[in-house]
């Protein structure tokens, strides 16, 4: 079986129909950028989080991601939650309502980034292709997706033996002029092979029959998992929306 | 009986300085194995693409299963019918696993669902990577991917395989499972390649590309 997008290892609790994991975690999107209350998007983080780890993504992985992205946000802070930030405004003063505003912009934040995790840690970038042909989704948004899962291994491949190439030949990326402009060309020298590559697949697509669609073997079948699952998720944004309209 | 490849007085060149093909002609029958051999940069793989329609001609006649192909949309039949064999299997593997990519020419013949899961299952079987089935083609290794790569045109039980450097970096076993599966074919082969053994094995007659033209060869 073809690698998930980001490595989840194998230790999913749920493994819900890839279509149905593709619905609700958009559905779910959606109710988040709803919510309008601190006590609802806390719940509802708290059941992204729940939902990540039973898709089988590692703690490891989703600390690196919330570390990521939660250190962006922090950038933000004093241009949010500040009156005002300006040196002549010194001493600066916090504001209890924007300080509440940058809260509820970090727990959505959060909460979108675990379900994107629990997302692409389920399944591979072709299962999630085809799973958006399933959805009837634009088939060309479905084959780009399904030849950029196997194509960009190929480009990260030929950019490490370009780079590798440019090393073993004393190549080293310092503050000197000369190392910078080596790595224009090998950039250069990539986006050239990526060209010719795409040339290439496409004459192999062509040769294979092509004509603007793309067939796949794989067949979902809903089960009666995916059912309780789809229970468990109604269930759990109900409470979420009940606690964010009664928050006040 | 019909040739399936007819080409007369095919001229072709990158820049018209230096032409690659000065007026080739060859004719290849259903039955033919025919090795194709020639120094680097010769044109071998330039005369394969030519055939599919991959590269056009700047003059002479190509007839490809019995009817005069010009156009782009004169070559969709010849592609269907002539499988070829890119010499860089990372090219001709695009999809994001290998079932996927045997069933890729199957589907666009229009076969039902049921006979091209029979095409991809017996296919990869008989050139022993039936366990790489559902593994994406980057952890392949290179033999499998060269492999799976013939898997995807064999599938589409073409008229006729145009096999640009099929052996190139195999090993031993990898070349016997080739030659294998290349003796059984029922198929026509044309066979670009620098390595004799395998082409006394799989093919029956040569011929060599030598300054732009076709001159008989011997292996």
């Amino acid at each position: 079986m073809a690698r998930p997008i980001v490595d989840s290892g194998d230790h999913a609790v749920l493994r819900p129909d890839p279509r149905l994991l593709i619905l609700t975690v958009s559905v779910w999107i959606v109710l988040l950028i709803l919510l309008r209350h601190p006590r609802g998007l806390v719940a509802a983080a708290l059941a992204a989080l729940i939902l990540a780890r039973a898709l089988g993504v590692p703690w490891r992985l989703l600390g690196r991601r919330a570390l990521a992205l939660n250190g962006l946000l922090a950038l933000w802070f004093p241009l949010l939650a500040f009156e005002s930030f300006a040196p002549s405004a010194w001493p600066w003063s916090l504001s209890a309502e924007r300080t509440l505003l940058f809260a509820t912009v970090v727990l959505r934040a959060n909460a979108i980034l675990l379900l994107a995790q629990g997302l692409a840690g389920s399944m591979d970038a072709a299962t999630m292709s085809c799973a958006l042909m399933g959805l009837r989704c634009p088939p060309k948004l479905a084959h780009l997706m399904l030849l950029a899962a196997r194509n960009l291994e190929i480009l990260r491949d030929e950019w490490h033996t370009l780079y590798r190439a440019a090393s073993l030949r004393g190549f080293r990326l310092t503050f000197r002029r000369r190392p910078w402009q080596t790595l224009g060309v090998l950039v250069g020298g990539l986006t050239l092979r990526s060209l010719d590559r795409a040339d290439t697949i496409l004459m192999a697509m062509k040769c294979r029959g092509y004509q603007g669609r793309v067939h796949i073997l794989r067949r979902f079948r809903y089960h009666g998992a995916d059912l309780v699952f789809v229970l468990i998720m109604l269930i759990a944004g109900s409470i979420i929306h009940w606690l964010d309209s009664t928050g006040g | 009986m019909e040739p399936l490849f007819s080409l007369t007085g095919i001229v072709f060149g990158h820049t018209s300085e230096r032409p690659v093909f000065n007026g080739i002609d060859l004719t290849l029958n259903p039955s033919d194995r025919v090795a194709l051999t020639g120094s680097n940069g010769s044109g071998k793989t330039t005369l394969l693409y030519l055939m599919v329609g991959l590269v056009r001609p700047q003059s002479g006649v190509l007839v490809a299963f019995g009817r005069h192909r010009r156009k782009e949309a004169d070559f969709h039949e010849v592609r269907l019918r002539a499988g070829l064999l890119f010499d860089n299997s990372d090219s001709q593997l695009f999809c994001a696993t290998v079932e996927d990519d045997v069933a890729f020419g199957p589907f666009n013949l229009g076969w039902p669902r049921a006979r091209v899961e029979a095409a991809v299952r017996d296919t990869l079987e008989r050139l022993d990577v039936a366990t790489c089935r559902d593994r994406s083609p980057a952890e392949l290794s290179y033999g499998e991917k060269r492999l799976v790569a013939l898997a995807t045109i064999l599938a589409m039980e073409p008229d006729v395989m145009l096999l640009d450097e099929p052996t190139n970096g195999l090993d031993d076993s990898h070349v016997d499972t080739m030659v294998r599966a290349l003796q059984t074919t029922k198929c026509a082969l044309l066979v670009a390649s620098h390595d004799r053994i395998f082409l006394k094995r799989v093919t029956t007659q040569c011929i060599r590309l030598d300054q732009g033209r076709i001159v008989s060869g011997s292996l």
